[in-house]
């Protein structure tokens, strides 16, 4: 069972989503919040396998919200949910550590198939998605290129590269001829070792280390 | 406004009866009047000077007559009132009409033709030609100084000419008949006289070294040629009076006025010449003149430039506050979009989007399906629409009621300076929304030109009216309060409304309206352009 935490302000979205998940018989929504503080509280409390989190919230605002979660659970999976994809805040969320979005008229089997993959630490963002999301990043905070990070094996430097591609984990494994539960464990230890929260920002990492071209094609390195 | 600088008018009525006071100071009993009379009559002749400024014609024309009277009568404030009558001529060509300033110098010709022919004085050639030129010098001079005072721009060569032409006029005519008669070669006289006339053409721009070489020919004038020395005076004075007008220094001013004294005195004061405190004073005067001409014509030149550089600065500013406002609106409207609108239609998808996913066959099914979608379309639009609200070089005609833009601009361009009179008719609010959003648009650009090219000041009637199925747009401005604050048009803004006239199949014609405005005028129909 997939326990879910939503927090919306609306009873509309809310409601929406405990039908949604109940449906699909392997799903439960634990708790329902109506703003951040009250998503806090509740995420400590049940502890959910995912977040769903509206950002505009009133008092403390999904935001907010989000690196609270994060700060006293840092292996929270987080997913926005949103209106418009271009908001802003969608982005301050994803560098903040939510794990990916949903817009709210996103078709349902998407959203369920985004909370299943989210639970299993999947990627959420299909690779055009990703890319804008990556740019927008790179754009946003117009940092430096920096060296390959240090202290990653061979093999993880080519793991990161794929991901900042845009390649889910499956594609990466054929990539790569290897199963996905190595994959799988080369992404999280890369991601440990980096001290990353996500896939988006395991990418702009890929892509700020020259891993990845403007493109979106792996660099190949020497031998 | 008009009754600005009274001191100033007072000044001229006391300097009209000094100078006669001056003038018949020593006069006695003449054949008519006592020498007691002199003073009424100085008051006569003077006081009305007061008035010059803001009557001309009338002030010009009462000094005209008043000159045949003295003449008649023998006085000698006739000598006063024919000086008197020229500086009124100036002022009158400087302000009134052309047909008013042909009118005034014509009888004032008359009238120095009266003067001049006194029992002793022959009709000549001579005579005639002083009673004509002496009339029409000081009104073309006035209404060049009208037309040219703000227009004396570094760029325009036109003054230059005119100086130059005017320095050749004086030092080759005056003097040609005297050029054998010194000890130097006929063509070198002849050469320097040509070349010190032309040499005020770059006075403007070399003042310090035209007036030295005006002076150095003056005292070489003085050596050699005396009979030049007059001209060469004349020819000084004007370079010094340029020089005070280019050079803004006080000090560098009295220096110029100082050495002016210096070589008048040195022209004028010959052996025998006896010099007594009245001379100095004449003298000390007469370098005192082109000093102060050129000294108002420079003010003048620095406050049109300043009250140009106001103007530029704000119409650039009134510009930019509709801008900013727009900006501001827009940003609220998208913000209320988002955030009420799209908030809760989003939440519906998404109810209904569960809804189906629960149920998903049946009507009811299809009813949600189709909600959702529904729904979805709309969320889309409403991202084009933030979209548009939020790209900052979008038009504001998306957002705002026409009418209240054109209102607004009105508003802010009154408060710029500008006299605006606003007649939009309420029932152009039936027109077609995009001919609408073009009229506005039309009222803010031809607004924001008439601030930049006419000035603050300037009487702009704003007419938007139904015409047809369409509007009809005019906007008419009267003559700029003063001339001297035109701007050279970029014509980019008027390509702009003609574009988007166009674009609608309508009309847009722009030109002067023949009373010395400008009118704008567009036709903008109901449909697009076939």
């Amino acid at each position: 069972m997939i326990r879910v935490l939503v927090a919306d302000d609306q009873a509309l979205v809310r409601a929406g989503v405990r039908m949604l998940l109940q449906a699909t018989g392997d799903m439960e929504v634990v708790g329902e919040a109506e703003d951040g503080a009250e998503a806090v509280r509740l995420a400590e409390r049940h502890l959910p396998d995912v977040i769903l989190m509206d950002l505009r919230m009133p008092r403390v605002d999904g935001l907010e919200a989000i690196r609270r979660v994060l700060a006293a659970r840092p292996g929270a999976r987080i997913v926005v949910l949103t209106t418009f994809a271009e908001d802003a805040n969608v982005y301050a969320a994803l560098r903040a550590g939510a794990v990916g979005f949903l817009v709210k008229d996103d078709e349902p089997e998407r959203m369920v198939d985004a909370v299943r993959r989210a639970a299993a630490g999947e990627q959420l963002l299909a690779p055009s998605v990703l890319r804008r999301v990556v740019e927008r990043f790179l754009a946003a905070e117009e940092q430096a290129a920096a060296p390959p990070p240090a202290g990653l094996t061979e093999r993880e430097l080519e793991v990161l590269a794929l991901v900042g591609t845009g390649l889910s984990n499956a594609e990466i494994a054929e990539e790569l001829h290897v199963g996905v539960t190595t994959v799988k464990t080369h992404i999280g230890a890369a991601m440990d070792k980096l001290g990353l929260r996500n896939r988006i920002q395991a990418a702009v990492v890929a892509h700020r280390a020259g891993l990845v071209d403007a493109s979106f094609r792996p660099v190949r390195r020497g031998p | 406004m008009r009754w600005r600088g009274v001191p100033l008018d007072v000044l001229l009525a006391v300097s009209g009866v000094a100078l006669d006071l001056v003038t018949t100071a020593h006069a006695g009993d003449t054949r008519f009047l006592p020498a007691a009379a002199n003073i009424p009559m100085g008051l006569l002749a003077g006081l009305p000077m007061g008035l010059v400024r803001h009557r001309p014609v009338p002030v010009t024309l009462y000094l005209a007559l008043l000159l045949v009277v003295t003449d008649q009568l023998g006085s000698f404030t006739s000598n006063t009132v024919q000086i008197l009558v020229c500086v009124a001529l100036g002022v009158t060509g400087f302000r009134a009409g052309r047909r008013a300033t042909a009118v005034t110098v014509a009888v004032t010709i008359a009238a120095t033709a009266v003067n001049i022919a006194d029992p002793g004085i022959a009709f000549t050639a001579n005579t005639w030609m002083y009673s004509v030129l002496l009339p029409v010098f000081p009104a073309v001079l006035g209404a060049y100084l009208r037309s040219s005072a703000g227009r004396l721009e570094e760029c325009d060569v036109t003054p230059d000419a005119l100086l130059a032409a005017a320095g050749v006029a004086i030092s080759v005519l005056s003097t040609w008949t005297t050029w054998h008669s010194g000890s130097q070669p006929v063509w070198m006289v002849g050469l320097l006289a040509v070349v010190g006339g032309l040499s005020l053409g770059v006075a403007r721009r070399l003042p310090g070294l035209v007036f030295l070489g005006q002076a150095v020919l003056l005292v070489c004038a003085d050596t050699y040629l005396n009979d030049a020395v007059n001209t060469c005076v004349i020819l000084t004075l004007i370079a010094v009076g340029v020089f005070a007008m280019r050079v803004e220094s006080w000090a560098w001013t009295v220096l110029a006025y100082l050495a002016g004294c210096l070589l008048t005195a040195i022209a004028v004061v010959g052996d025998g010449t006896e010099v007594t405190p009245f001379r100095v004073g004449v003298l000390m005067t007469l370098v005192a003149t082109p000093i102060a001409i050129g000294r108002y014509l420079g003010m003048r030149q620095a406050a049109a430039a300043a009250e140009r550089r106001r103007a530029e600065e704000a119409a650039r500013a009134a510009v930019a506050q509709v801008r900013a406002d727009q900006l501001a609106e827009r940003e609220r409207i998208a913000r209320d979009v988002h955030d009420i609108v799209a908030h809760h239609v989003g939440a519906m998808v998404l109810r209904a989007g569960a809804a189906r996913y629960a149920a998903p066959d049946g009507p009811v099914a299809d009813a949600l399906s189709d909600i959702r979608e529904t729904g979805h379309q709309v969320l889309q639009d409403l991202r084009d629409l933030l979209d548009l609200l939020r790209e900052p070089g979008r038009e504001p005609h998306l957002l705002a009621d026409p009418g209240d833009v054109v209102r607004e601009s009105a508003e802010r361009m009154a408060a710029a300076g500008l006299v605006v009179d606003l007649d939009l008719d309420p029932a152009t609010d039936h027109a077609p929304l995009t001919a609408r959003a073009s009229a506005a648009r039309i009222v803010q650009e031809g607004l924001t030109n008439v601030l930049k090219h006419a000035g603050p000041g300037t009487r702009v009637r704003v007419t938007v009216a139904p015409a047809g199925e369409g509007l009809s747009v005019e906007i008419r401005n009267g003559r700029p309060p003063t001339a001297i604050e035109r701007l050279p048009s970029s014509g980019r803004g008027l390509a702009g409304m003609r574009e988007r006239v166009r674009a609608l199949g309508g009309t847009l014609s722009a030109g002067p309206d023949g009373e010395g405005g400008w009118l704008l005028a567009a036709s903008l129909p109901a449909r697009g352009g076939a």
